[in-house]
């Protein structure tokens, strides 16, 4: 039974690891239509600019911070690298097809990771916790304070985003900008600040997934790419779009990825593949997401 | 508007449209697609690499960059075909290198079949991918484009994370597979040091893919693929495999792949998975963007640029000296090498704004200004992808012309063409059976129960207001949308909802706006509605050329004479692109005299058309009837309606209301109410 709660936790964690990456790119794919491949690369920065402004020297020799104001640190830090981005690789392609904005995006994330890689080299490092390496007893099972951390500041965020679109005036903007820019600027949307926030707020979320998710193990140049996939899949099993869906789907994966995996012996070795596996399933089986309604499509 | 001199003024001897006939008059010419001579440019360019190795001044390390170069080419190559060709979005070309290269260093190592060659190796690779490729494009056929990117990405990481646990299979310790067997040809082991053999190993590589790639371009494989990436639906519709091509194009791109990771195993002797991580696949992306993606010389190119450039910029490549910059950042000293990924990403954000047809792109324009012949601004599918093609100089998108307030009466001779053949539906058994046919939009029945016949020899109208349900009905019987009843071609009952189906037994139709693909010519356009689909795989287009080129004369040759009974002969040989909307209009009706169909399902053949075009399809659809094909004709142009149509249907909110000669149907007080009596233009 303890195994069970354990696996559970574990599962529900990973879930949320999951979904955290995947509210980044959510976002900027809920208000533009563009899936941000630089997703990944955004993340692994946060992580680095998390260990750049928390470590002895800290940024600029200004000395180190203390971990949470060094977390908030980063965040803002991450929120105007965002802003930049949007205005280098975004801006000047606004008003081409989604596309094009894709492969920018894929070009962001080749340029972004090369230039971590110049910055800080490729040799692993560590980012400190506040938690530390505590451990909490949850039922009876060993979890790390750090994922339960995950899970709460997950389901605050998720909670926080679902309100923003759906209660206030500046989720409404942002929907009417991404099914219509033109129609919105029309309405008086201001969408080009709309824009610049979103990406801002893209990665500051990515910032923040970064300094949570980078104390789990070791920081490298393929740490975000690593989360970002898993992201995809949670996204893909929520619909694509859905903020509440991406959770279901990240729980999905996590508990798929540490019950089943954790429970069938011949398949544990390869339990990493299994989140990726059940998304292809979902594709195959259900191209509009588990929790997805099928778009009708037009010729 | 010329279009009235074009129209061929001899009513009588209306020529069979048979390759055959058509044939008779422009034998001697060779298909456009079949001029040139890509066997001598192939030639000469593998003939001068091979110089450049042999008598060129450089180094060790540069010899190692050729390679590097020639294998990156090839897989880019494979590439080609996935995104260039067939426009899949994919990044799992280096995972399938990777399935190529560890099935065969197992294959050899455990001598699986009896024996350790490297060439059962290799096949074994190239079997084990196209099989994992079969099996996931076949999957993933509904998954629009970023969904496939992502389960690419997806099936990536399952194949590395699996090559990196079953050490069984690898035969790995640690990460790394050691002491694989290196390549022996006729006796001659290539061992991992040996980079002058080992270059000679990627240069014939490089061969055999670029004749697959010329083979592919010279048969019907390219543009079919070509028209059901743009549009798939019109592709299925005019009778082309659309799943068939982009199934075929994922697994030899995944082939190709696999076939250039087991070589790169052989010959490095060792194995390790980062070496086909997403680095590889991304590498491979912007090689094929830089490079160009609507030529198979892109991806050489584009590899050509990867390797070189930056080495050429931290001190020179292949006796070119170079600037060797050294840049200050970071508080270190950086060669120019150690910013490739930062340039290439920059350089691939910047090709697609400036030159969307890459480097290649580029070479075409040298060329074109230097020999004097400046071709307009090339217009590539990915620009159009992109949304990013430049707009000078295009007729595609011109206006349609305003439809008149008062429809323009039928001219006499087109009446007196349509009333000239035999007029009275001929008895006997429907070309074309409806039964109950229904299709339900949520809760909305928009077709509810239509039961329709079309017989030979007729001309059968569809009228009915806005909203009706004609086109959904035209869907339903080409398998566009859902919907369920019975549909039988001669007897024959049809599968509903599978678009391309009717085609199969020889039913055409044609869509409310005129769909023309611009990535084609013309005469390209045409011969997609080919009824003659005699070797038109990929196989064939590899292992029976003289088949394919002596079917592909013919149907050139039949399409031609299609474009010449419309009046577009001129323009056979210029894309689509440049029609004006009436002449899209007419190229369509060229495919459809070309497809010889059983019967035609049109869908506002009029709509946009001034009226001398009016009366210009007006005769050209009397004489299909003439020649035999019943038509089906959706159509708002009553008098277009009235004086083409043997009968006349008439739908109202998805039921039919009646059906009858003309003056009957008008005269039935529902019709008045239901149709005529709203003043629908307001």
């Amino acid at each position: 039974m303890s195994n069970f709660t354990a696996l559970l936790a574990s599962g529900l964690a990973n879930g949320a690891i999951a979904a955290l990456a995947a509210v980044g790119f959510l976002l900027t794919y809920k208000a533009t239509g563009v899936i941000n491949f630089a997703q990944g690369a955004l993340i692994t920065l946060g992580a680095y600019i998390g260990i750049w402004v928390t470590q002895k020297n800290g940024m600029f020799g200004i000395g180190a911070l203390d971990l949470v104001p060094g977390y908030i640190v980063t965040i803002a830090i991450m929120f105007v690298v965002g802003i930049v981005l949007e205005r280098l690789a975004y801006a000047p392609l606004r008003g081409r097809s989604v596309h094009v904005v894709v492969i920018a995006t894929l070009g962001a994330a080749i340029a972004l990771q090369a230039l971590i890689g110049l910055w800080q080299g490729t040799t692993p490092r560590f980012l400190d916790t506040p938690v530390g390496g505590d451990v909490v007893r949850v039922f009876g099972a060993n979890v790390s304070t750090q994922r339960i951390v995950i899970i709460a500041v997950t389901a605050i965020v998720v909670t926080a985003m679902i309100l923003l679109f759906q209660r206030t005036q500046f989720g409404r903007q942002l929907r009417a900008t991404a099914a219509d820019r033109d129609t919105a600027r029309l309405c008086g949307v201001p969408v080009n600040w709309l824009s610049m926030l979103v990406f801002g707020m893209s990665a500051a979320l990515a910032g923040l997934a970064g300094v949570l998710l980078g104390p789990l193990g070791v920081v490298d140049l393929n740490l975000g790419f690593n989360v970002m996939v898993l992201g995809f899949a949670a996204a893909v099993l929520g619909g694509f779009g859905s903020i509440g869906g991406v959770v279901a789907g990240g729980v999905a994966i996590g508990l798929v990825q540490d019950l089943f995996g954790g429970e069938v012996a011949a398949i544990r070795d390869y339990k990493t593949t299994l989140p990726f596996v059940l998304m292809l399933v979902v594709i195959a089986a259900r191209p509009q997401g588990l929790f997805g309604r099928a778009a009708s499509r037009r010729l | 508007m010329s279009d009235l001199d074009v129209e061929p003024a001899q009513p009588v001897a209306a020529p069979e449209r048979t390759a055959a006939a058509a044939g008779s008059r422009t034998t001697d010419a060779r298909p456009p697609a079949m001029r040139g001579a890509p066997y001598l440019s192939l030639a000469i360019f593998l003939v001068a690499v091979a110089l450049l190795r042999q008598y060129g001044d450089f180094g060790l390390g540069d010899a190692d960059l050729v390679n590097t170069w020639l294998f990156y080419s090839v897989i880019v190559l494979g590439f080609y075909f996935v995104f260039g060709v067939s426009g899949q979005f994919a990044f799992s070309q280096a995972a399938f290198a990777a399935v190529g290269g560890y099935t065969s260093a197992w294959a050899t190592r455990e001598a699986v079949f009896g024996t350790d060659t490297f060439w059962v190796g290799l096949v074994t690779g190239v079997v084990v991918a196209c099989v994992i490729a079969t099996v996931f494009a076949y999957f993933m056929r509904r998954a629009s484009e970023f969904y496939l990117a992502i389960a690419t990405l997806g099936l990536s990481e399952i194949i590395l994370e699996v090559l990196r646990r079953w050490t069984d299979f690898t035969g790995a310790t640690g990460d790394t597979t050691s002491g694989i067997r290196p390549i022996s040809i006729f006796g001659l082991e290539i061992t991992s040091f040996d980079s002058y053999r080992i270059f000679w190993v990627w240069l014939g590589a490089l061969a055999i893919v670029m004749l697959l790639a010329i083979w592919v371009s010279r048969s019907a494989v390219q543009r079919e693929t070509i028209a059901g990436r743009d549009q798939h639906l019109v592709a299925s519709t005019l009778g082309v495999p659309v799943l068939n091509k982009r199934i075929a194009m994922f697994v030899l791109g995944s082939a190709i792949a696999s076939a250039s990771g087991a070589v790169f195993v052989h010959v490095k002797g060792f194995a390790n998975p980062d070496s086909f991580d997403i680095t590889l696949g991304l590498g491979i992306f912007v090689m094929l963007i830089v490079g160009g993606l609507d030529s198979r010389w892109g991806p050489i190119a584009g590899a050509a640029f990867y390797v070189f450039v930056p080495q050429w910029l931290q001190g020179g490549v292949l006796g070119i000296s170079g600037p060797t910059l050294t840049i200050h950042i970071f508080g270190q000293d950086h060669r120019a090498g150690d910013f490739r990924d930062i340039f290439f990403g920059a350089l691939l954000v910047v090709t697609m704004i400036v030159f969307p047809a890459g480097l290649v792109g580029i070479g075409r324009l040298v060329r074109a200004v230097t020999f004097g012949r400046v071709r307009p601004a090339r217009r590539t599918w990915f620009s159009d992808f992109l949304g990013i093609t430049p707009r000078r100089g295009e007729a595609a998108e011109a206006p349609r012309p305003p439809e008149s307030t008062r429809l323009p009466p039928v001219s006499a001779t087109a009446r007196a063409a349509a009333q000239g053949g035999d007029a009275t539906p001929a008895a006997g058994a429907p070309i074309l059976e409806a039964r109950d046919i229904r299709v339900r939009f949520g809760g909305v029945p928009a077709v509810d129960g239509v039961e329709l016949s079309l017989y030979d020899g007729e001309i059968l109208g569809l009228v009915g207001p806005n909203g009706s349900g004609k086109t959904t009905f035209l869907n339903a019987l080409s398998g566009v949308v859902e919907a369920s009843g019975r549909a039988e071609v001669l007897g024959t009952p049809i599968r509903l909802g599978q678009p391309g189906r009717i085609r199969a037994f020889g039913v055409l139709r044609t869509y409310q706006a005129p769909q023309t693909y611009a990535h084609l010519t013309c005469l390209e356009d045409v011969l997609l509605s080919t009824p003659d689909r005699a070797f038109t795989g990929m196989a064939a287009s590899w292992f029976v050329r003289p088949a394919v080129n002596a079917h592909e004369r013919a149907r050139w040759n039949a399409a031609r004479h299609a474009l010449e009974q419309v009046g577009l002969a001129a323009l056979a040989e210029e894309s689509t692109a440049r029609l004006s909307y009436g002449q899209r209009r007419l190229l369509e009706l060229a495919r459809a005299i070309h497809a010889q169909p059983r019967a035609l399902l049109l869908d506002e053949p009029s709509a946009g058309l001034n009226a001398t075009e009016t009366d210009q399809l007006a005769r050209h659809l009397a004489r299909l009837k003439r020649d035999g094909i019943p038509i089906l004709l959706v159509d708002h142009k009553l008098d277009f309606i009235t004086s083409l149509c043997d009968r006349i249907a008439v739908l109202e909110l998805g039921r039919l209301v009646a059906i009858g000669p003309a003056d009957t149907v008008f005269s039935d007080p529902r019709v008045i109410d239901a149709y005529l009596g709203v003043d629908e233009e307001g």
